[in-house]
């Protein structure tokens, strides 16, 4: 059994009650998790929206089906929570409109002090690529997948993997004006 | 080897041999995005993973969250079920989870099955309704212009059935995606 297959064995394991099963869940996923939250929110409020990360698949977990593979589903889930964290944070600041471009409020944080402003504005270039460009660098970073493992996740070439990555770099440096 | 594909493959090595922690040392032909990508390490390093005490904090929130379920669960499926064995009572989390496995499956399947029975009368019933209404219209539209053509106007009532039985289909969708 290849490790996708048996996450999925452990999710079903878990949908049928075996907390231990969520539990060994949870310790291969929180590393990636964290890694995946650290790079698109603040410092400070990575540990809370990693918490309701999880959270939430504990509550939904029952509404896996199997469609697609657990980590598909699990990213699903970490990329609304990271959203739902910057909604509310809209609502509070009484911003007009939703959206992940946030660089004034990252200046402002605390936790952002130090170098703070390279920080923010490396994330916040970030968080306004693609869809498909931020997955790719977060294999390969929060992941810590090869680009011989994502290529083959991907079901595509080695090379095209690569040249995918490079576009992905090249956007974030576009993004941020360097 | 074209120049892109060389430039791919530079930079995959640059970036596998920063993750790595050795020398990484860019080539002036990626001199620029190898920056970039130094920049996105130091913003998301996956070295530095999670504090130990975050997630023995977390592993025991998921405990609490978990044990709430199955309370939360075990006074639902009480609730709802009056007379049940100990054994479905302590199955109460996987009856949550998985309504079609576990050692309650054999009664879900048969509700199910009960369900579905129920709908389909009701959908049967709601298409006899509305070919009485049709008929009704039908007749009643003959009396007023006093003509006794005897037949019905089929596309109308053709229509009247598809509406109806689209209806009670997305009713039954949503109480099934509720439920």
């Amino acid at each position: 059994m290849n490790a996708d297959g048996n996450e999925e064995y452990l999710a079903q394991c878990a949908q049928q009650g075996d907390r231990e099963a969520f539990m060994k869940l949870y310790d291969l996923y929180i590393d990636k998790v964290y890694n995946r939250v650290k790079s698109k929110v603040p410092a400070s409020y990575v540990e809370d929206v990693t918490q309701e990360v999880f959270i939430a698949v504990l509550r939904s977990l029952h509404r896996f089906e199997y469609r697609s593979r657990f980590s598909t589903w699990l990213y699903t889930i970490v990329n609304r929570q990271i959203a739902d964290f910057y909604r509310q944070r809209n609502r509070a600041s009484d911003a007009p409109e939703v959206s992940l471009d946030h660089v004034d409020y990252f200046l402002s944080d605390s936790a952002f002090s130090e170098h703070g402003e390279e920080r923010a504005l490396v994330q916040k270039a970030f968080n306004t690529l693609p869809d498909h460009y931020q997955e790719i660098i977060l294999l390969r970073f929060a992941d810590g997948l090869t680009f011989a493992e994502i290529a083959e996740q991907r079901e595509q070439s080695l090379e095209a993997t690569k040249s995918l990555y490079r576009r992905a770099i090249q956007a974030l440096r576009d993004e941020m004006g360097v | 080897m074209t120049d892109e594909t060389k430039l791919d493959n530079e930079l995959a090595a640059f970036t596998d041999r920063l993750l790595a922690g050795q020398d990484a040392q860019s080539t002036p032909e990626i001199d620029a995005l190898a920056q970039v990508v130094r920049q996105f390490h130091y913003l998301a390093d996956p070295a530095s993973g999670p504090d130990p005490a975050f997630r023995d904090r977390l592993a025991q929130r998921l405990d609490q969250e978990w044990a709430a379920i199955q309370a939360e669960n075990q006074v639902t499926s009480v609730e709802s079920q009056p007379v049940r064995s100990d054994r479905q009572v302590d199955s109460g989390l996987s009856d949550l989870f998985v309504p079609r496995a576990g050692s309650g499956s054999r009664r879900k399947i048969r509700n199910l099955r009960r369900n579905r029975t129920v709908w389909l009368t009701a959908i049967a019933a709601t298409i006899t309704v509305a070919l009485l209404v049709a008929v009704l219209i039908d007749v009643g539209d003959e009396s007023a212009t006093g003509t006794a053509s005897g037949n019905l106007d089929w596309p109308v009532v053709v229509g009247i059935v598809v509406v109806a039985f689209l209806g009670v289909l997305v009713f039954w969708l949503g109480q099934r995606s509720k439920s």
